[in-house]
């Protein structure tokens, strides 16, 4: 897989430069330019296009996407103590049909062609800039521990977590992504939760916010069932269907609505106060209270709202905090 | 001689279709008496011969107006049908009732998504007393308009517990000092319970309803009713299937586990009725068995709850954890 990416990044490259050095061609003879010339033209417009996105902030393109990954067959991990699951394509796949009734693109990929590495970042030879990392919104089903969230085939870059999206490979946000649902057990639990703010928000360097993106993720501290029916919920209630409401309200009230008493789901996400030099609070951005792109405000990229906050001439203090709101279902 | 030699092709053609029938014989059996081992920790249950099968009816539209004026009052209007949730959804200047087809409510005010902590919340024992006077309000007025309660349903237990809780990690602040942005570390860390829920687990049949069924109250600041979701549904006898045995959970679970698991560990087993969300469009309760265990692979140990549908002959998995 990873091969056929790179594969995939190469030919495209290619295929820039021969169009672009036939258009120079052109120029060069309707406009008799000397070969040298021509061809400082071409290298400068080439460094210019891979440049750019490096300078600029994350890919944050206008149509809104949205991704899934489900998995059923297990089969592989049974020493890891992993039965098959049966619901989480019903599960994935319910999120996307709604989502895309609204006018998202969507992908969606379940059993073998679901893959942890869609999930992790590059530097842990992973490929979220294509996949997670390349949409709005991504939706997650199957195995879930405190740790990670579990895949059934292996396709580690690194080799040091196979088959899951341990928290250490993760960083999310820094191309487009804005929230993560994990419908899976236990990734929010209190003993990691502070180790997935630290790699999927700061990147490792935590609370450091020139590297924070990403607006926020959710999950559940306890196991849950095999539902088929979370992702269709959640999708209803941030959509018109049933909502809009908010990305924190419309997790809640789907998870109230499929779980009982006995399962406890989380939503993580950043706070930003702007405070004037006399401590009051000017303006407060509680990530979980933004909605589904399209459906009501979706705030600014973190870093990017703590840039604009700290430019303004009556902000004296801009504080960052990250909010865990936790919750049990109904019944 | 020709007869030796008949015999000999014969013994060599025996002898390779009694080495199949040997090979396919452990195969099956591999297959059917695996070595997984069943260790119960549960306490022994004395199970009924048969139980009684519920139908879920629909409540008609009489029922559910009248419910929707009598807990909303003068100011109440209806808003729309939703299919796709089979509720009707209703609403006054503060209140929206969803009054769902198989006859559960879920009644909530309408208020902003706030983070700040709750001024006085009251204690637990406090709460469950406020919660068991709101939901006899309640089910006095629903057993107007639906079968169940006055039939079928006892609350079994009252539980008070926090509800949403809030846990906010601290931070960084960025102050502005002679025009020089500094960061600084904060060390604020806190966690708060924004509101209580107490919870109603109800017995059909003398037997718990599990998964979606019973009531919660959300008790909020000074102690004010925020949300009361009352899940039981409108149903009627259908009646009776026979009731599965201990073994025949066990070679469930054995079947289910088997390539999974050295050992299973049984912590927990009860007959049960299983509900399922009223979003959804539910036709039976029927009787299951709610097993908690743990399975040993490797010796790696992964908690499991399942539930397997308890009629006898038909024993098999309806829902497992992820």
């Amino acid at each position: 897989m990873v091969v056929l990416e790179i594969r995939t990044f190469m030919f495209k490259n290619i295929a820039l430069i021969v169009t672009l050095s036939y258009i120079i061609k052109m120029v060069k003879v309707f406009l008799k330019y000397s070969h040298m010339t021509v061809y400082m033209l071409l290298l400068v417009i080439v460094l210019l296009l891979h440049a750019l996105p490096l300078s600029a902030t994350p890919e944050d393109d206008t149509s809104r996407e949205a991704l899934a990954e489900w998995i059923n067959d297990y089969s592989q991990l049974r020493d890891e103590g992993f039965g098959d699951l049966v619901n989480t394509d019903e599960d994935a796949q319910g999120f996307l049909n709604v989502l895309e009734s609204k006018g998202y693109t969507t992908r969606i990929y379940g059993d073998l062609a679901a893959h942890e590495s869609h999930f992790e970042k590059p530097t842990v030879d992973g490929s979220d800039y294509l996949f997670m990392d390349d949409v709005d919104y991504a939706y997650f089903s199957g195995h879930g521990t405190e740790e990670a969230f579990w895949f059934g085939v292996n396709s580690d870059g690194d080799r040091n977590f196979p088959y899951r999206v341990h928290y250490t490979e993760t960083y999310w946000g820094d191309r487009g992504a804005e929230w993560i649902f994990i419908s899976a057990c236990q990734v929010l639990s209190d003993l990691h939760r502070g180790d997935w703010r630290r790699y999927a928000f700061f990147n490792g360097d935590d609370w450091n916010w020139h590297n924070l993106w990403f607006h926020g993720m959710t999950g559940f501290t306890t196991t849950i069932p095999d539902d088929p029916n979370l992702g269709q919920r959640l999708a209803n209630y941030l959509t018109d269907n049933w909502g809009p409401l908010s990305i924190e309200d419309s997790w809640f009230w789907a998870t109230v609505n499929t779980f009982s008493a006995t399962e406890q789901a989380a939503i993580m996400y950043p706070e930003i106060v702007a405070k004037d030099a006399q401590g009051n609070i000017i303006e407060e951005y509680d990530y979980g209270h933004e909605f589904l792109a399209e459906f009501g405000d979706v705030y600014a990229d973190p870093k990017d709202l703590i840039e604009q906050l700290m430019s303004r001439s009556d902000v004296a203090e801009v504080d960052l905090y990250f909010i865990t709101v936790t919750w049990w279902g109904c019944g | 001689m020709r007869i030796m030699k008949y015999s000999k092709g014969k013994l060599i053609s025996l002898t390779i279709l009694l080495i199949t029938i040997v090979i396919i014989s452990i195969m099956v059996l591999a297959d059917f008496d695996t070595n997984l081992i069943i260790i119960s920790k549960a306490e022994t249950i004395k199970l009924p011969k048969t139980l009684t099968v519920f139908e879920v009816k629909s409540i008609p539209w009489d029922a559910v107006e009248g419910l929707a004026m009598e807990l909303l009052g003068e100011k109440c209007h209806f808003v729309k049908y939703i299919e796709s949730k089979h509720a009707y959804i209703f609403s006054n200047d503060s209140w929206i009732l969803e009054v769902y087809e198989c006859g559960s409510i879920n009644l909530y005010k309408v208020e902003a998504n706030t983070l700040k902590p709750p001024n006085k919340l009251p204690d637990l024992e406090e709460a469950k007393k406020i919660a068991v006077k709101e939901l006899n309000k309640i089910v006095q007025l629903l057993s107007k308009y639906v079968l169940y309660i006055p039939y079928y349903y006892k609350v079994m237990e009252v539980t008070a517990k926090p509800g949403q809780t809030v846990h906010v990690k601290a931070g960084l602040r960025l102050i502005k000092v002679n025009g020089t942005w500094i960061e600084e570390i904060i060390n604020e860390d806190k966690t708060y319970i924004k509101n209580l829920m107490v919870e109603f687990k109800v017995k059909l049949n003398g037997f718990p309803v599990i998964y979606k069924d019973g009531a919660v109250i959300i008790i909020g600041d000074y102690g004010r009713v925020s949300r009361v979701t009352v899940y039981m549904k409108n149903i009627k006898p259908k009646g009776e299937v026979e009731i599965a045995n201990l073994d025949e959970v066990k070679e469930a679970l054995k079947k289910h586990f088997k390539e999974l698991a050295d050992k299973i560990i049984i912590e927990n087993i009860n007959l049960t009725y299983f509900s399922k969300s009223p979003v959804e469009s539910v036709k039976y309760l029927k009787p299951v068995f709610h097993i908690s265990c743990k399975i040993e692979s490797k010796g790696k140990l992964r908690p499991y709850e399942i539930i397997l549908s308890a009629e006898k002959g038909k024993v098999e998995v309806i829902l497992s954890s992820k």
